[in-house]
């Protein structure tokens, strides 16, 4: 499970390295979100550029996550490829998470970014 | 400014006992499709070709996608196999004309089939034996799923219920979503429990774009 994370601002973001997030590394994806997103930063940004297919063990390994990363916390997640967008379509599950265009825009989003350079 | 790279070793490629190499894969043209399918199954090994002369001068034709084909596939119920048959049908699906959406859309449905089969069928079992078969008309991809696993609650389709999104957030569902997704993408799902076991069908239409690229 290949993810790396840096902290921008008031925002830890996690990218995400894997092609595919499914029932073989669903469990692992989930405990290496967890783990990637600590408990300091106000938010926490899913960079998914990489994820090209992500089933519905991967949908739910990333509600799983979302839950254990603390109450007041809740993940976001940028760049999602089409068929992986249409996942959260359809689950009516972009209700539940912040989607971000890309990365960019998920940062923008963040008011203290400005001077964070 | 941190950066760290997280290391959680995956269980892919490490090689499961029993041989369970991946797949075996055939595939043919018409009626005399399938005929490597049980032959194939002792080499076919994952990123390999089965039958690479077979492979050589497909999607030659122009009109690839509206040829007909079979392809035979057979795999063992654990998640790393379900993973090398993925990728090699959806090669197959590329290299015989098929566009990129459709074969986006045939790959979220049986990804989707296939973890049922494993998690459900055969409750996390890794032996157990899957069978599936596809084939293209012209407007649609076929596929009847194989396996000897146990059978549907009530011997009919789940419902596929939309999971509820509008609840607090320890409530949301982790689970639950794939037979909503085959539901939702899939057509003319069918299944039926005989005396060899499962056996579920269904189409995905193939988009009308598909020729042009």
């Amino acid at each position: 499970m290949q993810l790396q994370m840096v902290d921008k601002g008031d925002v830890r973001l996690i990218t995400v390295a894997e092609k595919r997030i499914d029932a073989a590394v669903a469990i692992q994806f989930k405990d290496a979100v967890r783990a990637a997103a600590g408990d300091g930063s106000a938010r926490v940004v899913v960079d998914l550029s990489a994820v090209s297919f992500l089933d519905s063990s991967g949908l739910g390994s990333l509600v799983a996550a979302m839950k254990l990363i603390g109450p007041g916390r809740r993940l976001e997640l940028a760049a999602l490829h089409s068929n992986v967008e249409r996942v959260f379509r359809l689950t009516r599950m972009d209700t539940v998470f912040t989607i971000h265009p890309d990365v960019r825009a998920a940062l923008k989003a963040s008011p203290r970014l400005a001077d964070a350079g | 400014m941190l950066a760290e790279a997280m290391a959680a070793r995956g269980s892919a490629g490490g090689g499961r006992a029993a041989g369970v190499g991946g797949p075996g894969i055939g595939a043919g043209n018409g009626a005399g499709g399938g005929a490597g399918g049980s032959k194939s199954a002792k080499t076919a090994r994952p990123g390999g070709r089965a039958n690479p002369g077979q492979d050589a001068g497909l999607g030659t034709s122009p009109d690839a996608a509206a040829e007909s084909w079979r392809l035979r596939v057979k795999l063992v119920s654990d998640p790393d196999s379900v993973r090398v048959a993925l990728a090699q049908i959806g090669a197959h699906l590329l290299a015989r004309g098929i566009g990129a959406d459709s074969a986006s859309t045939a790959e979220q449905v049986l990804a989707e089939v296939l973890n049922n089969i494993v998690e459900h069928a055969f409750g996390g079992r890794s032996d157990g034996r899957i069978e599936l078969e596809v084939s293209a008309a012209a407007d649609y991809l076929a596929y009847e799923v194989r396996d000897n696993g146990q059978r549907m609650p009530g011997d009919r389709l789940p419902p596929g219920l939309a999971p509820a999104t509008d609840v607090a957030l320890a409530d949301l569902p982790e689970g639950g979503f794939g037979w909503f997704l085959i539901q939702s993408l899939a057509e003319e799902l069918s299944y039926r429990r005989d005396a060899e076991g499962n056996r579920l069908s269904f189409r995905v239409p193939i988009a009308a774009s598909a020729a042009v690229t």
